[in-house]
């Protein structure tokens, strides 16, 4: 370019020479110099390649709202189709949880799809061979069904060994992955019950949220997140498992948040980290102990939020504090409902004293000891957690349930919890514990595709209604029948659960430990639901286990590496049925932070690929056919089941284009997963879906098969699809789906005022009760009676009353439980690193890969 | 077994195609009107003409090169142009599924005729005032809720039972005034701070319900105003209930539990004999 530039109308000048040369006319000086843009920073600098290029949604024919399975973080995701066939998967920007950010695991569905390794066809194995025989669906599911009842007649048992009538096959086990949709978790439950597969009694970190917080589920939401102070990220490398969670911990902390990381190893979630603190595998609920110990010793917690809010007042009579509380050994017990109150905290009996008793031995000293951490950094992490949590600041506690998560999760989260609780940092903005599950195998590499989807481990699980079986609605109570307990019997056997039989009391098993386990000794089988979503590490006692099995039917996307490695003399028979995609049907997942969305289904199944709501279906027929005119005593609650679900396509059903470009039926049928939604939802005696869980009733008169979920389709609307612009949802994210409980983003939000109703402070307002409305007011739904006045206090003698300073409904007593788990196993490392030792791969029912029962 | 009715498929209609500039001028040459392309996609046909041209319908003129033109969303607007996702429960034949499965059980209807035992007055009898109170508020609270289950858009059966209901709210709450008139405010002008303006904050509240109450008992049950003034009347109490909370807790804490026993009983019953 050396020459100057032609005076006067270039384009007339050039004409000839551009029209033999076409690429002069995209040669952006000419395109400049002719004025189309001067300043070269548009339409002239475009390359002729640019122009050309169009978006991959320009070809869609439709796009399709979905959420992504790989863990429960939930993001929304944009599913563009074209030919019957996923074109482009984007994340949906509108959705509050992940504001259209994808990890690479999520981005990479459109690939798991067309994986080539994917498993189409239901393929049978028999007992001791290597051998997989492709077999007829229909054929597969008949096998199973026999199979299941072949077990269930060798393995029934009415009594244990105490005498107590037990009724349950305790040679069957139900497993599920947690990328099961609610729909499916229901209905396998249903049938799982009713063939007598006890359920299980919960260790895992979700039931320690259950007996602390009265809902197993963590109390607040992602978005909430940016709102904190002060987040600590506790066992879990949370950038790398959950990227997209991660995002909010980055905004809370660009808007001046610290951020504390409890990790053996230094990791990306460290890089970010204002404190890391390097604890041994196995130790971080030592570490959190020890912040209870120090945050009492120093008197550093919150006394009216802890005296209003939680059972510290409480004074338990047994005077022996060692007594080991109901759920996972927990110290102090938790005292009844109606134990007396000492206020002032100054009787030695009150849990406060208790807990203070129990961890007298947390020293500093001791912890920097057993966690192998220098005694400064356990100072400095009490510290920094204590110091941004006020009337003004909040503190929020991350952690992780399986295998991207600590080892100690259950202990991990009972002491996070209480810490959490004398702090006042439940039911707060910024303020909570957030459990998140799986993993998002962030570090396998992008484009590889996963022939398992590995990242689903842990169930979002909901107060499932084995939760309300045992001794709570077992029969009646102190309260009387408990409503929740009859309506879903009478949402699972209709008219057959009368006042007649107790509404079906006695047809539901007994529970039971580890059910998997239990199973397996004696040489039973296991069902593994779970569209792929099967563990797959394994090893251990996991795979002692599957080889001392009978028989195992999986369901899944492919041959899970557990399975496959099970062969030889010891192998079990399998079953392997073919599971869709969740982008290949409908239904509503859960998120961690208690999340229900719709997801629609994008594209047909892949062969004979079918829901895991649709197995179960199909089973639970065959079963009930194979059992039709049994006068079986133990066969009534199987035949008694409601089970004629409306049937719909399980894929998006066949559109126009679908049958120019696809012909031939293409339509797999299966139960309507709305249906099945409005089954848990509960209605009333004139077929009116109910609109929360206050509506149940006792007398039979309502049936809900889910309680937690009651309200998600009042009105006949249903909530968990609702999707709006990102303008419409505020800082919650209120209007994006559906949370349970009755829609509330953070859990016992009663808590984010004091007793009389006002903010802790300005900056931290979230519900306050406003007098001149007489109504709780604010930017949640209130999680309590929105008209229970502050000063309310309820008649005594009546049960289940709740004052208008319980917290905490779900509670027995309506506060927040204060406990720590009563022995943990010593450590016997030598120093912290990263990895887990074999035996602490867990097996077991909601600790680790699946959720037994 | 019986093989369930099938439900009607979700079949072309359910699902619309994405709004792209390709879509829209497909349709424009097939013939098709901006108005008939929007019903089509389930846009505004003037969103249709703006994805198809670039130029604003309203005949305003295009947005020239600004990075970051007024009302700009950064995280990119094609959820603006996309079609509106169905509902699951929009699938024909639910809502008459759930009926069918609720009518399949006769007894959860003949269940929920046996109504729970609530409005019966007399039980605030404990010695202590404050507790007498509370017992006769938790029956006054299980009448509201009693008020608030009876659908609002219901059959004639519904407004009868509203009507009802109110009806022996009414009894309940002027026997239960009577009775704090006879016990409660004279301890609370004594006992509390300021007691005497609470006390006459609590008649104004009295006399506000009554005054409502009263005007419901002149409409017939099915008047197409009962709803409105219900929900006034309802919001009236919530406020009188939350207020004598408040009350009943600073008596609470003003007035030893031995002299409140020494007040004694609320006498609930005895104001009602009276009468």
């Amino acid at each position: 370019m050396t020459r100057r530039p032609p005076r006067g109308p270039v384009a007339r000048v050039r004409r000839p020479l551009v029209a033999q040369l076409p690429f002069l006319r995209h040669w952006s000086l000419l395109q400049q110099l002719a004025g189309v843009d001067r300043p070269g920073r548009g339409a002239a600098v475009q390359s002729l390649r640019t122009t050309r290029l169009a978006p991959r949604t320009a070809t869609a024919e439709r796009v399709v709202p979905s959420v992504c399975p790989h863990c429960t973080v939930g993001c929304g995701l944009q599913v563009h189709v074209a030919r019957g066939q996923v074109v482009n998967v984007e994340g949906d920007p509108a959705s509050p949880l992940s504001r259209g950010r994808l990890c690479p695991a999520g981005a990479a569905i459109g690939r798991h799809l067309a994986d080539p390794g994917r498993v189409t066809t239901a393929m049978h194995r028999p007992a001791g061979s290597d051998q997989w025989q492709p077999v007829d669906l229909g054929a597969a599911l008949d096998l199973a069904a026999e199979r299941v009842l072949a077990t269930r007649r060798r393995t029934w048992q009415w009594a244990d060994a105490s005498g107590r009538r037990v009724r349950r096959a305790v040679g069957l086990a139900w497993l599920a992955g947690d990328g099961l949709d609610l729909e499916a978790r229901y209905l396998a439950d249903k049938l799982a019950t009713a063939l007598g597969v006890a359920p299980p009694a919960g260790t895992g970190p979700l039931a320690v949220l259950a007996d602390t917080t009265g809902r197993g589920g963590s109390t607040g939401s992602l978005p909430d997140l940016a709102a904190a102070d002060c987040i600590v990220v506790v066992g879990a490398d949370l950038a790398a498992s959950h990227p997209v969670a991660m995002q909010w911990v980055a905004e809370a902390r660009a808007a001046g948040a610290s951020v504390v990381h409890v990790h053996p190893d230094v990791t990306a979630t460290s890089a970010l980290a204002d404190v890391h603190v390097p604890v041994r595998s196995g130790t971080a609920s030592v570490l959190l102990r020890g912040a209870v110990a120090a945050v009492l010793a120093h008197e550093q917690w919150q006394r009216r939020a802890v005296v209003a809010y939680t059972g510290a007042a409480a004074v338990v009579d047994d005077d022996d504090g060692t007594v080991l509380g109901a759920a996972g050994g927990a110290v102090p017990p938790d005292p009844p409902p109606d134990a007396a109150r000492d206020e002032t905290l100054g009787d030695r009996r009150t849990v406060l004293q208790r807990l203070r008793a129990a961890v007298a031995v947390d020293t500093p000293a001791a912890v920097a000891d057993r966690c192998g951490t220098p005694e400064a950094l356990v100072e400095l992490f009490w510290r920094t957690i204590a110091d941004h949590s006020s009337g003004e600041r909040t503190t929020a506690v991350v952690t992780v349930a399986g295998p991207a998560g600590p080892p100690d999760a259950a202990d991990v989260v009972r002491a996070a919890i209480t810490l959490q609780l004398l702090l006042g940092n439940v039911g707060r903005p910024g303020g909570g514990l957030l459990v998140l599950h799986g993993d998002a195998d962030a570090p396998a590499p992008v484009g590889v595709p996963r022939t398992t989807s590995a990242g689903k481990q842990q169930p979002a699980r909901l107060p499932v209604p084995a939760d309300l079986l045992p001794g709570r609605g077992g029969g009646p109570g102190p309260a009387g029948p408990d409503p929740r307990a009859v309506s879903l019997r009478k949402a699972w056997w209709g008219a057959a659960a009368n006042p007649a039989n107790a509404f079906g009391d006695d047809w539901v098993p007994r529970p039971d430990g580890d059910a998997a386990a239990r199973a397996a000794a004696a040489g039973g089988g296991w069902v593994v639901l779970g569209d792929g979503a099967v563990p797959v590490t394994g090893g251990g006692d996991w795979d002692r286990q599957v080889r001392a099995l009978d028989f195992l039917v999986v369901h899944g996307t492919a041959v899970p590496p557990w399975v496959e490695a099970a062969t030889g003399a010891s192998g079990p028979e399998v079953i392997l049925l073919p599971a869709t995609h969740p982008v290949e049907h409908r239904g509503t997942s859960v998120s961690a932070d208690r999340l229900l969305q719709h997801h629609e289904a994008a594209v047909e199944p892949a062969g004979d690929a079918r829901s895991a709501l649709w197995v179960t279906h199909q089973l639970g027929q065959r079963i009930r056919h194979l059992l039709a005119g049994s006068a079986d005593e133990a066969d009534e609650p199987v035949l008694a089941l409601t089970w004629d679900y409306p049937e719909v396509a399980e894929g998006p059903g066949p559109t126009d284009d679908d049958r120019r470009h696809r012909p031939g039926d293409l339509q797999a049928v299966g139960p309507s997963a709305a249906a099945v939604l409005a089954e848990a939802n509960g209605w009333d005696a004139t077929g009116r879906l109910l609109a929360g869980p206050e509506q149940l009733r006792a007398d039979g008169s309502t049936a809900c098969g889910l309680w937690a979920v009651c309200g998600v389709l009042a009105g006949g609307h249903d909530r968990a699809a609702r999707r709006p612009a990102p303008d419409g949802q505020g800082r919650l994210g209120r209007g994006w789906g559906w949370a349970w409980p009755g829609d509330r983003r953070v859990l016992g939000n009663r808590a984010s005022a004091d007793p009389e109703g006002r903010p802790w402070s300005e900056r931290t307002r979230l519900m306050s009760w406003d007098e001149e409305r007489a109504r709780w007011v604010g930017d949640d739904e209130p999680d309590i009676d929105p008209s229970l006045a502050p000063a309310h206090r309820p008649a005594p003698g009546v049960p289940g009353a709740r004052s208008g300073i319980d917290a905490f409904p779900d509670r027995p007593d309506g506060k927040g439980r204060l406990a720590v788990t009563a022995q943990p196993a010593p450590t016997t490392q030598p120093a912290p690193t990263a990895g887990r030792p074999p035996s602490q791969v867990e097996t077991s029912a909601s600790a680790g890969g699946v959720e037994a029962r | 077994m019986p093989r369930p009715a099938r439900m009607g498929a979700t079949g072309p209609g359910y699902y619309r195609a994405v709004a792209s500039r390709v879509t829209v001028l497909e349709r424009l040459t097939a013939g098709r009107s901006y108005p008939q392309i929007g019903r089509d996609l389930g846009i505004a046909p003037g969103l249709a003409y703006l994805v198809a041209t670039g130029l604003p319908a309203d005949g305003s003129p295009p947005i020239g090169h600004q990075p970051t033109p007024m009302g700009w969303l950064p995280q990119g607007g094609t959820h603006l142009a996309n079609p509106p996702a169905a509902g699951p429960t929009e699938e024909p034949g639910l809502v008459g599924w759930v009926a069918a499965r609720a009518a399949a059980d006769p007894a959860m209807a003949a269940a929920g005729q046996g109504e729970e035992p609530a409005g019966v007055p007399g039980v605030g009898d404990d010695d202590d005032v404050v507790v007498a109170v509370r017992t006769e508020h938790h029956a006054i609270r299980r009448l509201v809720a009693e008020l608030c289950r009876v659908p609002a858009r219901g059959s004639h059966q519904d407004a009868l039972r509203r009507a009802s209901v109110t009806k022996r709210l009414g009894q309940h709450l002027s026997a239960h005034e009577a009775a704090e008139d006879h016990r409660l405010w004279p301890a609370v002008r004594d006992g509390v701070p300021n007691g005497q303006a609470l006390a006459r904050h609590a008649r104004w509240q009295e006399r506000q319900t009554g005054e409502l109450l009263h005007r419901l008992s002149r409409l017939p049950a099915d008047s197409s105003q009962r709803l409105a003034l219900t929900d006034e009347l309802l919001d009236a109490l919530r406020a009188h209930l939350a207020f004598e909370d408040s009350v009943l807790l600073a008596l609470e804490q003003a007035v030893a539990p031995q002299q409140r026993r020494t007040i004694g009983s609320l006498g609930g019953r005895r104001a009602r004999d009276d009468r």
